[in-house]
């Protein structure tokens, strides 16, 4: 069949995991423990491409070579459990087709599996740019013919009628990283937390382009904030982080583990208030080292997919009415107006972090795997 | 043009903070060369490549990303140009030697 791959995992917990993931894939997985058993049933299951889970035994060189040997043509892909470059690259060379990295989802594994199925060999060139200024002469010369029949004409309505418009303001941005947690405002900057990398990334407020990179191999965040000149983080274990916002964004404190953990947080200038989207509770904490609880809300909109405060408000995008909702700070109880937002008009829009900053709301989040970030005036009501 | 019998694999540093990336070269020219890679870098971004070609390590090689496209596989193909003139000249004396 065209669709089947073969998986050699020894792990049974791996099994599963990968079961799944190319189950998803709509691939048809068939696995071997081990590289006897693998070429064991290679002619039979005839699979389109082979899997092999790094850090088996024996190691995944001798394996990419023994496969190779009884099919030569088929594409390997080593399953790595971390990121490494040059042991992906050293794989590459012993005859991988491309290597993915750790965590295996279907979302990372889709471009490997379909690619799987061409290959051929790096193309050389020493004179490109004198290859392609002959074809370019030409188009050059018939673009200079037609450039100067349409300028004739054109001068005269474009003189009578046309007048430059105003250049269009840019508020959405693409992402290179699609795990967005939080959101920070700064003057001329935005920082955006992503789990996944595990790091927060600075972009330049007008073109969104990256101005800096830090990496938190310490802390998963899943929610990110600032008052008072900090940077707060929240990690996957509830613990939240104080932290400077100079360059390598040192810890200054970290408060005591939070049950449950909150996957959103903000700083009212007064309170620090915290979200939990599966209990659909807002808590309402006091600003002491260990952020005591003060008070819990039962949030009474549909769902808490991304969560922020200012001075003055609450807001939540929710994700169930396709809205962006407004609360009260003394009284979260009662949704004071929900403004429809656009972006939620895409089916796989998820909008994971928000921000509220000078009469503007930041949003950031992920559109069929891609990261996006994208700000909209403050609603009127 | 001339073709070598793989797809030159290439470790990626987009960042000092960030481990590599990997990827490799469809087409390799002293000046230029298209990259494929399955992970998204930064557009307009620069970029630190190391690679092997006819047996020579090439370490460090600056690159700047000129444009970026998706494929319907969902792979990355990058256009990127090498700006520093002793990198290119290098690399032109090795592809020359390519057998």
């Amino acid at each position: 069949m065209f669709n089947t791959v073969q998986i050699i995992c020894a792990s049974e917990k791996n099994r599963t995991l990968l079961r799944g993931i190319f189950k998803d894939l709509g691939a048809d997985a068939v696995f071997s423990f081990d590289l006897n058993d693998a070429l064991a049933i290679l002619e039979k299951a005839r699979p389109a491409a082979v899997f092999i889970v790094d850090g088996g035994d024996p190691p995944a060189e001798i394996q990419l070579r023994e496969i190779r040997r009884a099919a030569p043509f088929i594409p390997m892909i080593p399953l790595l459990k971390r990121r490494d470059s040059g042991r992906a690259v050293a794989l590459m060379r012993a005859g991988a087709f491309d290597c993915a990295q750790y965590p295996w989802t279907a979302e990372a594994l889709a471009p490997l599996y379909k690619k799987a199925m061409n290959l051929s060999g790096t193309a050389f060139e020493l004179d490109s740019k004198a290859l392609r200024s002959k074809g370019r002469t030409l188009a050059l010369l018939l673009a200079g013919f037609c450039a100067f029949a349409g300028f004739s004409g054109g001068a005269y309505y474009g003189y009578k009628k046309y007048t430059p418009p105003p250049p269009a303001v840019k508020n959405s941005f693409a992402l290179p990283y699609s795990h967005a947690t939080g959101i920070v405002i700064k003057k001329g900057s935005v920082l955006i937390s992503d789990w996944h990398s595990q790091a927060v990334y600075e972009h330049n407020t007008k073109d969104f382009n990256i101005l800096k990179v830090t990496s938190l191999p310490e802390l998963t965040p899943v929610a990110m904030t600032t008052g008072h000149d900090s940077l707060w983080l929240a990690g996957t274990d509830g613990v939240m982080e104080k932290r400077m916002l100079d360059a390598r964004y040192t810890r200054v404190s970290r408060a005591p583990a939070m049950k449950p953990a909150p996957d959103g947080v903000c700083f009212d200038g007064l309170y620090f208030w915290t979200a939990d989207s599966r209990a659909g509770e807002i808590i309402k904490r006091l600003p002491l080292e260990a952020l005591p609880v003060f008070k819990t809300y039962k949030y009474p909109g549909g769902l808490i997919g991304a969560f922020t405060c200012d001075t003055r408000f609450l807001w939540v995008a929710d994700p169930r009415y396709k809205a962006l909702v407004k609360l009260s700070l003394d009284d979260p109880d009662t949704i004071i107006s929900r403004t429809e937002l656009p972006a939620y008009a895409s089916k796989t829009m998820k909008i994971t972090a928000l921000a509220s900053k000078n009469g503007k709301l930041w949003f950031a989040g992920e559109d069929k795997g891609l990261g996006l970030a994208f700000f909209k005036d403050e609603p009127k009501q | 043009m001339n073709r070598n019998s793989e797809l030159i694999p290439v470790a990626i540093t987009a960042s000092m903070d960030l481990p590599p990336f990997w990827g490799r070269f469809a087409r390799l020219s002293p000046d230029e060369a298209d990259l494929s890679s399955q992970f998204r870098l930064a557009r307009d971004g620069e970029l630190s490549l190391s690679f092997e070609l006819a047996g020579r390590g090439f370490g460090e090689i600056r690159a700047r990303i000129v444009r970026a496209l998706r494929d319907r596989d969902g792979y990355y193909n990058y256009f990127l140009v090498f700006p520093d003139p002793a990198q290119t000249a290098a690399l032109r004396a090795c592809i020359e030697a390519f057998p």
